[in-house]
């Protein structure tokens, strides 16, 4: 390989160095694809949360049906907020406390 | 590539952007080290393509760069350090021998480090390999062990850099060595 040929392959390896720093700091999110379900499973995985499932056998949500669950950080602490379709045909918001899966009374919707 | 200062591109663009790369990737991962999150796995992808970049050009690279130029058998190396301990050290424009095995020890250190990142709880194959948190203790280890590396071949670069009265650190910079007659 002439000396030539060294330093041309060697700006092309840098070039493949730099597209995949882009490509790995960057476009770390998939398009289309929110960081949410990251960041719940981060919180799953370091056991910050309890699992979603574990709220949906409270006694308190039987008869209801789940329409939107999402996991809320409000002013620090992570709460589930679960939008509900009760019996009676009506919709309602419950909060519970991710780190212990109980109820939160001291959330309240805006 | 010969120019009017006596001086010869020893490492090539390629060897000193991986360099450098490395060692903010490292200084990240560090920084990053107590994140579950993103920014840390990012620094870990990013070596492994470094290495796998590097392991290439290990091969098909220029001179100095050739695993085949600083990869040499153990018992050079340790002549190598008799001598520096000695006083009397033999340059090398590349890689001396133990510097060379410095650079094999720090490759396998870190990608030992990156991949058990990837089995780890929390890793992104974390759920699907046995051993669990034994792979966290590996890779703790591998972090470790880096450092303690890093450490010695920082010490090598100073003590070379002093006994042939030469920047290193600037030479991996730009590139640049000077040659003399006596260079192995």
């Amino acid at each position: 390989m002439s000396e030539k040929t060294g330093m041309r392959l060697s700006w092309l390896f840098v070039t493949l160095v730099s597209l995949s720093a882009v490509l790995v700091f960057l476009g770390g999110v998939p398009a289309g694809a929110s960081d949410d379900h990251d960041r719940v499973r981060d919180h799953r995985r370091g056991g910050d949360i309890v699992p979603l499932a574990q709220l949906l056998n409270r006694n308190e949500l039987a008869g209801s049906r789940i329409i939107e669950a999402e996991l809320e950080d409000e002013h620090g602490k992570l709460v589930y907020e679960l939008e509900l379709l009760g019996e009676d045909g009506r919709v309602y918001k419950r909060y519970f406390d991710a780190r212990t899966g109980e109820p939160s009374a001291d959330v309240r919707d805006d | 590539m010969q120019s009017s200062d006596n001086t010869i591109v020893v490492w090539d663009p390629f060897v000193r952007v991986f360099h450098w790369s490395l060692v903010a990737a490292y200084i990240v991962a560090w920084a990053t080290a107590e994140e579950r999150l993103s920014l840390h796995e990012s620094a870990g992808y990013f070596v492994m393509i470094l290495i796998g970049l590097r392991l290439v050009w290990g091969v098909i690279g220029t001179r100095y760069a050739r695993f085949s130029d600083f990869v040499t058998r153990p018992t050079r190396a340790i002549d190598y350090l008799k001598a520096l301990f000695a006083g009397r050290p033999r340059r090398y424009l590349g890689h001396n021998p133990a510097g060379g095995w410095m650079i094999v020890a720090l490759l396998l250190s870190v990608v030992l480090a990156s991949v058990t990142g990837l089995l780890m709880p929390g890793g992104v194959a974390g759920g699907f390999v046995a051993g669990g948190e034994v792979w966290e203790e590996v890779h703790e280890g591998a972090a470790g062990l880096s450092l303690l590396l890093i450490v010695v071949h920082v010490s090598g670069v100073i003590v070379s850099s002093l006994v042939h009265r030469e920047n290193l650190v600037r030479a991996m910079l730009s590139g640049r060595k000077t040659q003399e007659e006596t260079d192995v």
